[in-house]
């Protein structure tokens, strides 16, 4: 049979399948009703913007939103492009690993469908996520209804090729054996947009002009790719020109091509995207909240021997076992590549705030911004790879012990790093010591405070396919219960001292409050916890 | 049937199989033994194709192992199968069917799965099927093409006795219909009197190749010396 027919034919089973399972399990309806009115309401407030356009559209509202998209796309290309040189992108699961691969198809053709497929899926799937960035853009920026499909298009561009892109650089890398050639090529692309930036930044003398106008040279619209769908991308804000349409047909024509010369080269593809395969089956589990993720990430993976005293027994083993995995995978059981970064950071932001124009509410905002972004990235898996595991169950102990001791390492190193952000930065912009002690517990605070209640909801609902069905859901209330007693004690003590610093201490310590229960909870919670 | 010539696979720093030589004719019912990290899986997904080999040549009835010809004339059951998460029992056969091209696969399609248990599971979707079922499946999808040549990459874990049964029962048809297999296993017993011959592997080496009659001649002599003995005499660290 026709390799095209058969893949059509499995793709047609599997989307009727999925109108029979809404059938036979209509909990799902209530899922994709949720979604619905999520994505309404987005569209809802989209409209409403267009109809009263925001008080005060800045001046550099369309810089701004220019030199963003095209710094993240610049950013997301030459990452794709740089992973390309060391694992392949992957348009299969491991199904068709396990039952396509083997079977006598055409590897090319299968290709050349599944990647069709994919880009057409994508298509109508990001429309979605463009609609929800449209309420920030358009407050941003003026945005011409007219052009609006030009915007989505620019978008959308910049997502397709990102896939077959990443393939063809690893499919020609270790064809011709130049992996390392396209390696060292991407880096000195790397390094040459960053020199550029921070060019312009030096240039300038300040940290936001320049990289506005490093990132809003004109001559960055002929770029390949990034450029291109820039100019797509700002049709909707600065209006329509001939090179808008050029630019279209010119990513358009890159995709193609893209495409067409993978199915050239690739013929004997199917070890290069086994790696990629598998792991995205595991991602897609790990979302499902069936299988949990990997416990720390992992940034180097020593093979020596590494010596950790015993800390202790029972409950301890947890600690050591935590500082063995730390120790294999970073710099120091309590000091990594991110201790790094965010001492670098807090040098940067610090320098540069200094100099514009001081004070200590940059620090506040650095450090709101850092504690939401680490709380949302906790929630997701926090101390579920434990639960996920049975020895957290079978150790004997006091369970106050094991929750605490399987953490404590993570809290430790998350304290450090915000530490080594904030020492410089307090330095630098004269913050008095009890702000950045503060601070500090702020941070640390929120990071702590997804840990605790993880447990929590696996008892509240205790089957899996519940837990798999609604478990996005779970995640929002899980969020909206943990984080807003803290931040209405916080606001009502900043506003009854008037002074920021009083409702980040309330807002820690309601939050420590917060984790004290949930850890006094444990032993009632761990009576009702099953291993799954 | 199946020609492995000095087949080596390298991993990014392991060398999983190293310098591999061995022949299967038509008929042969092989067994491939070795300890865990031996290179069985790996062999056996370079002849299939999901893995490049990084030296030697496999040919099946002269084709190259990943030329279409030679696709035509296996079918592979991996050491953990996956599925389609989205397709029913029935559909995985059906697809297997079409890919394969397989002439009234309906029929056989249903012998199988009787065979099998499966046939009350026939239209569940796979993602909600047990280990041990999906190995089923994956059992049933590679017999359904009738090809020449089976490579099993150990098909009896997870399975209950009377699955297990049924596969011995098969590999038996298979013999007696001059099929060739290559299976993988770590359950010997189930294996000894089914295999002709045995391949032992050890670090990425075939350190056995003999006939099961040789081997027992060879290091037993006695009536009650099993698979197992040998296995482990075979294998073990000098
Ligand atoms: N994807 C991989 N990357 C690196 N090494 C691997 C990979 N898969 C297997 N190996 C290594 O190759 C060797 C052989 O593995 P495998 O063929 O799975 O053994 P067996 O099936 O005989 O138990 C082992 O040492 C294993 O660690
Ligand atoms: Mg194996």
């Amino acid at each position: 049979m026709n390799e095209f027919k058969l893949l059509a034919k499995r793709d047609g089973w599997t989307i009727v399948n999925h109108f029979l399972e809404i059938r036979y399990n209509p909990k799902r309806l209530v899922i994709y009703l949720l979604y619905l009115i999520w994505i309404g309401s987005l569209c809802f407030n989209a409209v409403l913007r267009f109809r009263n356009p925001g008080e005060i559209q800045l001046q550099l509202g369309p810089q701004i939103l220019g030199a963003g998209f095209l710094g993240l796309g610049a950013a997301l290309v030459l990452y794709f492009l740089y992973r390309g040189t060391m694992e392949s992108a992957t348009f299969f699961t491991m199904g068709d690993v396990h039952l396509l691969f083997p079977a006598p198809v055409s590897p090319k053709k299968v290709l050349l469908y599944s990647m069709v497929k994919q880009s057409l899926l994508y298509f109508l799937l990001y429309g979605f996520v463009i609609l929800a960035f449209i309420p920030m853009i358009t407050n941003i920026a003026r945005v011409n209804l007219q052009y609006l499909p030009f915007m989505y298009l620019g978008f959308i561009g910049l997502v397709l090729v990102i896939g077959p892109l990443n393939f063809l650089v690893f499919a020609v890398g270790s064809k011709y054996g130049i992996q390392l050639r396209l390696q060292q090529g991407i880096i000195a692309l790397i390094i040459i947009f960053i020199l550029y930036l921070v060019g312009n930044i030096i240039a300038s003398g300040m940290l936001l002009q320049g990289l506005l106008q490093g990132l809003n040279a004109s001559f960055l619209d002929y770029l390949p790719v990034i450029g291109w769908s820039r100019v797509v991308f700002m049709t909707a804000v600065t209006g329509y020109s001939t090179y808008s349409a050029f630019a279209l047909g010119l990513q358009l024509l890159f995709l193609i091509c893209c495409i067409v010369i993978s199915y050239n080269t690739a013929d004997d593809y199917y070890e290069d995207t086994l790696n990629a395969t598998e792991q995205r089956s595991l991602r897609k589990k790990r979302k499902a909240g069936v299988e949990k993720a990997h416990s720390i990430s992992v940034t180097f993976n020593k093979r020596k021997n590494i010596i950790v005293k015993k800390v202790g027994t029972g409950p301890w083993a947890f600690l050591w076992r935590s500082k063995v995995e730390y120790s294999r995978s970073d710099l120091h059981p309590f000091m990594g590549v991110w201790t790094i970064v965010f001492l670098l950071a807090g040098i940067v932001v610090g320098y540069f705030v200094a100099r514009q124009r001081g004070g200590i509410i940059p620090v506040y905002i650095t450090n709101g911004v850092i504690a939401y972004i680490i709380f949302i990235f906790s929630a997701a898996n926090a101390g579920q790879h434990e639960l996920a595991k049975p020895y957290i169950y079978l150790i004997p102990g006091s369970n106050l012990l094991k929750i605490i001791n399987s953490n404590l390492t993570g809290i430790l190193r998350m304290g450090i790093n915000i530490a080594a952000l904030n020492i410089p930065l307090g330095v630098l912009l004269h913050a008095p010591i009890r702000v950045i002690v503060i601070m500090v517990i702020f941070d640390v605070s929120f990071y702590t405070l997804n840990l605790g209640s993880n447990f929590l909801i696996r008892v509240i609902f205790p089957s899996a396919l519940d837990q798999k069905a609604l478990y996005p859901l779970f995640l929002m209330l899980q969020i909206l219960l943990l984080l807003l007693p803290g931040i209405i004690v916080g606001g009502i003590m900043g506003f009854v001292f008037q002074e920021v610093l009083m409702a980040f201490v309330g807002v820690a310590v309601v939050n420590i409050i917060i984790i004290g229960v949930l850890l006094l909870l444990s032993n009632v919670v761990f009576a009702r916890l099953e291993w799954k | 049937m199946l020609k492995v010539e000095h087949l080596t696979k390298q991993y990014r720093n392991v060398v999983a199989v190293d310098d591999i030589s061995f022949t299967l004719n038509k008929g042969d019912i092989v067994g491939l033994l070795g300890p865990n990290g031996a290179g069985k899986s790996t062999t056996i997904k370079t002849i299939v194709g999901l893995l490049r080999k990084t030296a030697g040549v496999i040919t099946i009835d002269n084709y190259p192992n990943t030329s279409l010809e030679a696709k035509k004339r296996f079918t592979y059951v991996p050491e953990a199968p996956e599925l389609y998460d989205m397709l029913t029992v029935w559909e995985h056969l059906q697809f297997i069917g079409y890919a394969y091209d397989v002439a009234n696969f309906e029929e056989k399609a249903e012998r199988l799965i009787e065979r099998y248990d499966l046939w009350d599971k026939r239209d569940i979707l796979s993602k909600e099927l047990s280990k041990g079922m999906k190995q089923k499946v994956s059992i049933c999808c590679a017999l359904l093409p009738e090809p020449d040549l089976y490579l099993f990459d150990e098909p009896m874990i997870g399975l209950d006795p009377k699955s297990i049964r049924e596969t011995k029962l098969i590999f038996k048809e298979l013999s007696e219909q001059q099929k060739t297999v290559l299976v993988s296993t770590h359950l010997l017993d189930s294996i000894e009197n089914l295999c002709q011959r045995v391949l032992v592997m050890k670090n990425g080496k075939i350190i056995v190749d003999m006939a099961m009659e040789e081997m027992k001649r060879e290091l037993g002599n006695s009536e009650n010396v099993s698979l197992e003995d040998l296995f482990l005499e075979v294998t073990k660290d000098e």
